[in-house]
């Protein structure tokens, strides 16, 4: 199980199919203090993709090296990222634990939004014009999907920077597709690359940069 | 309002205090075409932070020009990002369409984390060391924020790089604070900054790089 101190913790199933479903927290106490008055919530880091159901589970306390399983309800969408936290008390303090993202895969979807990269230094200077890179994963045979990139600017207006076609895709493969975006305006610029199979968004990725 | 075809949207109040509050999503049909069976929804970014009440809404027709308001209860803990959704029809095709992120900002929270950046082009040679940059205001004056780098490696596992208190920070003052690594794997590390108020988390914010021999 991973480990991020003083909580080991392991979430399952990681692949699951559309609709409502069931996830399993396994969480163990690996300190040698007493855990307690434990808020143990499962959270979405994109609701529309996977939202988790319910106000989370209360513990009165977990012992050290007790372990302890936890289900939740989710309705998933999409593939996305939940993370674990736990507020309560530990040696009579009050303490906050979060793991990092677990990425959850939801139904065979064709591809994947592997990555979203500006290909720049986070502060580039205004009027330069940047490049933004994503790669798509094919999952399974695909052709003709749908890449959009789009900018939300300083400016608060949303720029579509390119709409491409992606080329047929073998599971495996990996395509890279690019669009520009000369950046006008001071202020920090959000950049989105959204991947649709037909109407269906099976990938949202963003990246920030700030103009100096 | 700001708009994204075929429809202009506001939220509002982007600023509430923390707690169950109710938010409101404006639409207007900006299109040529009447819209049909549209399921309207107000999505979470991280739900620990705004979590969204409920299945979202239903409008069976939103004809040219028409406008409509709904209604969303969420619970928030601290500021977070949202995003509208529509699934629906335009001229019996089925469209789905998104917001981007809109900003809620959440009671008075003592700091935010500005921005979260590897100081590097995204992809980078194995072995070569790499800075990150965490920029912090202050929104009140506080002595208890606590700035935590971490990363995800490709190994999948999750280290801490640096956690430092950031002595007295004053309302509007702005702090950066820095730190570095050196991967060792190649693949995708996922950088998480985190910034504490005490034990409570008010801001995370995450940077992918790309690493290859």
């Amino acid at each position: 199980m991973p480990i991020k101190y003083p909580i080991e913790y392991e979430l399952k199933p990681m692949h699951m199919t559309e609709g409502r479903r069931w996830l399993t927290l396994r969480i163990k106490n690996t300190s040698t203090d007493d855990l307690s008055s434990l808020d143990v919530r499962l959270n979405s880091l994109d609701a529309y993709s996977i939202s988790v159901h319910g106000s989370g589970n209360y513990m009165a306390n977990l012992g050290p090296q007790e372990e302890r399983m936890l289900a939740f309800q989710v309705l998933a969408n999409t593939s996305s990222g939940l993370y674990v936290t736990i507020d309560g008390w530990r040696d009579n303090a009050p303490f906050h634990w979060e793991s990092p993202n677990i990425l959850i895969t939801v139904g065979k979807e064709v591809a994947e939004l592997a990555s979203l990269f500006a290909m720049t230094e986070p502060y580039p200077a205004q009027n330069s014009k940047i490049t933004c890179e994503a790669v798509v994963r094919g999952l399974e045979q695909s052709e003709g999907l749908q890449l959009e990139f789009w900018a939300d600017t300083p400016g608060e207006t949303l720029e579509e920077l390119a709409a491409i076609e992606t080329k047929a895709l073998a599971p495996g493969e990996t395509a890279r597709y690019g669009a520009e975006i000369t950046v006008e305006k001071r202020g920090a610029y959000t950049i989105y690359a959204y991947l649709y199979d037909d109407f269906k968004r099976i990938g949202r990725r963003t990246e920030h940069i700030y103009v100096t | 309002m700001p708009m994204r075809k075929p429809f202009q949207y506001a939220l509002a109040p982007q600023r509430i205090a923390a707690g169950q509050r109710w938010l409101s999503l404006r639409l207007k049909n900006i299109g040529n075409e009447t819209l049909e069976q549209l399921d309207v929804r107000l999505n979470s970014l991280d739900a620990y932070s705004l979590d969204v009440y409920g299945a979202g809404s239903y409008i069976e027709n939103l004809d040219p020009g028409e406008e409509t308001v709904r209604h969303y209860q969420v619970t928030a803990e601290m500021t977070g990002n949202l995003y509208a959704s529509i699934d629906g029809r335009q001229d019996g095709e089925p469209f789905h369409w998104e917001s981007p992120a809109i900003q809620v900002t959440v009671g008075q929270q003592a700091a935010e984390l500005l921005s979260f950046f590897a100081l590097t082009q995204p992809h980078v040679l194995l072995g070569n060391p790499i800075e990150c940059e965490a920029t912090i205001r202050g929104l009140t004056t506080s002595q208890r924020l606590v700035i935590e780098f971490w990363v995800e490696t490709p190994v999948r596992t999750f280290e801490s790089l640096d956690k430092q208190g950031l002595g007295q920070v004053a309302a509007d003052e702005t702090v950066r604070h820095t730190t570095q690594f050196t991967p060792e794997h190649e693949g995708i590390y996922i950088l998480h900054a985190y910034l504490y108020d005490g034990t409570k988390r008010i801001g995370h914010q995450t940077e992918y790089l790309s690493i290859s021999l």
